[in-house]
């Protein structure tokens, strides 16, 4: 599923701008109202983002996260050559990464 | 089954790869990672769950915190947002919706490697207050705004 992970990578002043897009549908746990049970819901719950290997950016998701996430942040001091690796873990225990080098 | 160069290529390459990804902390076992509990993100009241991801429910405001969002958002399965501070020292930045069935849309923790700068796009149920809380040395800041909903969401969530 690496496929799912779309990162985009912009040198500027001091650092590098990553805009990663990923697919996935984030649906919300919610109550059913015909069946009157919870339907939980399939939503990314762990997303990391690694420089050279190291984490940089860690974060906790609640299905509050649109479909389809963005996200973007910024590292300072990186540059041409420096890798930077994204990856999530689902509720469902479904997940993916993906890697780009900075150019 | 012999064993071919293509194959054998291919099961080092995998082999190294998983070992790096676990060396690097990309496989760590679920339990092994010092996670939220889950608890946190279906949790009712904000302060509650505020208090469960950063310790404390007490925060200051800040105009450190600049947290933009359109106060009047369209769709509301989709509201782009961004948080930058001018604070030193960031720990985590956290975007709380206090109308949402579960209040903490997402808890980011930053290394000093990062600039503190985090944008992306949020679901909201109804129109509320956004708030965004970067905890830096110890104390929590914050920024909040009024945002108006149009049409989407997940309203019925509240039934």
């Amino acid at each position: 599923m690496s496929d799912s992970i779309r990162i985009k990578t912009t040198k500027v002043d001091g650092g590098v701008v990553v805009r990663a897009l990923i697919n996935h549908p984030m649906t919300a746990p919610r109550m059913d109202p015909q069946l009157s049970l919870m339907v939980p819901g399939h939503f990314i719950e762990e997303v990391t983002a690694q420089l050279n290997g190291e984490t940089v950016l860690s974060g906790d998701w609640s299905a509050g996260v649109a479909r389809d996430p963005y996200l973007s942040f910024k590292i300072r001091q990186a540059g041409k050559g420096d890798v930077i690796r994204l990856s999530w873990v689902d509720n469902a225990g479904n997940s993916a990464s993906s890697q780009v080098t900075v150019s | 089954m012999s064993i071919t160069r293509r194959t054998f290529v291919r099961a080092a390459v995998t082999g190294a790869a998983v070992s790096t990804s676990f060396a690097a902390g990309v496989l760590t076992p679920r339990g092994v990672r010092a996670a939220l509990p889950p608890k946190t993100f279906t949790s009712g009241a904000p302060a509650d769950a505020i208090r469960m991801v950063l310790g404390t429910d007490q925060s200051v405001l800040d105009a450190a915190v600049e947290l933009d969002v359109a106060g009047m958002a369209e769709m509301a399965d989709m509201v782009p947002l961004s948080v930058r501070t001018t604070l030193q020292n960031v720990e985590s930045i956290t975007i709380v919706a206090d109308k949402n069935p579960n209040p903490i849309i997402a808890h980011y923790r930053v290394d000093s490697r990062l600039e503190p700068y985090v944008a992306t796009r949020v679901r909201l149920a109804q129109s509320c207050q956004v708030q965004a809380l970067v905890k830096a040395g110890g104390t929590v800041h914050r920024a909040a705004k009024d945002v108006e909903v149009g049409i989407g969401g997940c309203g019925d969530s509240e039934r």
